[in-house]
């Protein structure tokens, strides 16, 4: 039987890691704890400066912590070249994080993030492992 | 076994759709008699894949009825695959019957009942007695030689709608978009500009977009010229239609007839049927701003040279406040700010917005002809966007829809985002649970019998066309 987290990791890397805009992707709580495709998936461009990302995305999960239940549902931050986009699984303190180039156009990508982020509610909530 | 039947998803043994009908010679016309349209789409990473299960999904819901005719929209992810879009026609025309009429280009985005989608395949099939097809294709000359490209396709749609006796007579259609000249915003290009005198750049600047439109089927659509060219020839029509567009890179839009695929032509599909429709051309969801500038244009008036009588570029980032670095070379960095303050004016008292689109040296190069020396810089806003959605809707949640289809701005979905959900959840709402699409382009067409045709960008076309209950 295929777990809900192998359900999941294929949404991230069939759905999401496949569109040219999205350089990385995953499933995470604080300390990147989660669902984080093997990064050998994620794009060249962003391995140099992944450390640094990586620690100023994780200062964010701090707010979605504290706000979520408020219903706090997006959060993004620009850093370099880059655009780093949160969208919040409702109510909880984890979040969807895709981090994209700057230059994409984010309206566009939210639209497949926010299906990636419908298909993963169902998996979460369906019954089972 | 045939290719089919190795994908697993279609067997063409299994459609039998009976009777082909070429819809030009069949004008019977009854009162009551029904016609059929199915929404399918799909988001398969494989072109020829995504083709069918898409084709699939709307022609079931012609409940066994024949498709006469199919629209197919693709983003321009299947563009940049080797073959992608011949894969993807290659699909329709496997597993329909021969002679089903096909027209489609590539879109930024679409709404569909399945979901709304930046990457993907979504068709719309329509068949039954109740409704005669005809297609046409302009040859793929619309940025040398509009009026013709307007002219070969309204003139071969007139002779074919003058066999229908049905009432309304509703022309489809499918035109390029800008694409941005390589060769104006390459390196060597951007260093000349830097040195050569203002009136030499224009002069470069016209020689690139000539040379562009005339032979490399890059630079403006030209819908403009091409729709006043069909409003004369299909006086009594109507006419909705959009811009192809791809995800704002403005490298990759395309158009499609039967199983053709062209960067620089007019696909047409005329529908003739008696149902009672709504057609309607919402303007543009933009806010005036009062503040107007005096341009001097240039380049077949698709240009603006100057503002106040001042160096375009540096007079319009002036008047908005912002620095120098915002007049970006490439049409994909314009559409990240530029884009939501298009420029406009009013001309026969409707109000014509399109984007101040690309910039090279101190002139600004928009997507169309500019029939005006005085334009106003406009604000778009999301609020426009619902409220124009809302009144719309109004109009036809009381009827029983068999058929909506809306042509929407590409700045809709890049503004909107995931809350493109919003506008879906309101569509289903009233449309409930009639198929429909929803097509964001460059560009939106229209024209009602009687009317000259209207281009226009940040606005919304609109068609219902209603059962006969």
């Amino acid at each position: 039987m295929i777990s809900k987290e192998e359900d999941i990791l294929k949404v991230l890397s069939e759905d999401l890691l496949r569109l040219e805009d999205i350089h990385a992707c995953m499933v995470v709580r604080k300390n990147l704890e989660g669902i984080v495709p093997i990064t050998e998936e994620f794009k060249a461009e962003i391995t140099e400066i992944w450390s640094m990302l990586k620690d100023t995305l994780n200062e964010f999960f701090d707010i979605i912590s504290h706000y979520s239940k408020y219903g706090l549902n997006k959060i993004y931050f620009e850093l370099g070249k880059y655009d780093v986009i949160f969208f919040i699984l409702p109510g909880s303190d984890t979040a969807l994080v895709a981090i994209v180039p700057a230059l994409a156009n984010r309206g566009l990508l939210e639209v497949e993030m926010e299906n990636a982020r419908r298909k993963i509610l169902r998996i979460i909530e369906t019954e089972g492992t | 076994m045939n290719a089919l039947d190795d994908s697993g998803i279609y067997l063409r043994k299994e459609i039998d759709f009976g009777i082909i009908h070429n819809c030009v010679t069949e004008t019977k016309s009854t009162e009551e008699a029904p016609i059929r349209f199915g929404v399918g789409m799909s988001q398969d990473w494989d072109p020829y894949r995504a083709g069918i299960e898409a084709t699939r999904k709307a022609v079931i819901q012609l409940g066994g009825t024949s498709p006469k005719f199919i629209i197919i929209f693709c983003t321009a992810y299947y563009a940049r695959m080797k073959n992608g879009l011949g894969r993807m026609l290659k699909a329709p025309e496997d597993i329909l019957p021969q002679n089903v009429h096909l027209i489609g280009g590539v879109t930024t985005a679409f709404i569909c009942p399945e979901g709304c989608f930046s990457r993907g395949v979504a068709v719309i099939a329509g068949g039954g007695p109740g409704i005669d097809i005809c297609s046409a294709f302009d040859g793929g000359i619309i940025r040398r030689n509009p009026k013709k490209a307007g002219h070969i396709v309204s003139t071969a749609i007139e002779r074919s709608f003058r066999q229908s006796k049905k009432k309304h007579k509703v022309l489809i259609e499918v035109m390029p978009s800008p694409r941005e000249p390589p060769q104006a915003s390459s390196e060597t290009t951007q260093s000349l500009i830097r040195i050569l005198p203002q009136k030499a750049v224009i002069l470069l600047r016209s020689a690139i977009f000539e040379l562009a439109i005339q032979f490399l089927q890059y630079g403006q659509g030209r819908e403009t010229e091409a729709l006043e060219e069909i409003s004369k020839t299909l006086d009594d029509c109507y006419v909705i239609g959009t811009s192809t567009f791809d995800d704002f890179r403005d490298i990759d839009h395309y158009q499609f007839y039967k199983n053709k695929v062209t960067e620089g032509g007019i696909a047409a599909l005329g529908l003739s049927f008696d149902n009672e429709m709504l057609f309607e051309h919402e303007p543009p969801k933009v806010r005036r701003s009062g503040k107007t500038m005096n341009i001097k244009r240039g380049w077949r008036n698709l240009c603006i040279d100057q503002v106040n009588g001042k160096p375009a570029v540096s007079e319009f980032l002036r008047i908005l406040d912002w620095p120098k670095d915002y007049a970006e070379p490439h049409i994909r960095q314009i559409f990240h700010r530029n884009y939501y303050y298009p420029l406009g004016y009013e001309e026969d008292g409707r109000l014509i917005t399109f984007p101040a689109g690309f910039f090279m040296g101190e002139t600004i190069n928009t997507n169309r002809e500019i029939r005006t020396e005085r334009v106003e810089i406009m604000y778009t806003s999301c609020d426009e966007i619902f409220k124009s959605l809302k009144g719309f809707l109004e109009r036809i949640q009381n009827r029983k829809t068999v058929f909506t289809m809306l042509f929407d701005a590409s700045e809709v979905p890049g503004f909107l985002g995931d809350k493109l959900y919003s506008m879906k959840n309101m569509i289903d709402d009233a449309t409930k649970g009639s198929p429909y699409l929803i097509i964001f382009g460059a560009g939106e067409h229209s024209k009602k019998p009687g009317e000259r045709a209207l281009f226009n960008n940040f606005s919304r076309v609109d068609l219902s066309i209603f059962d006969t209950d």
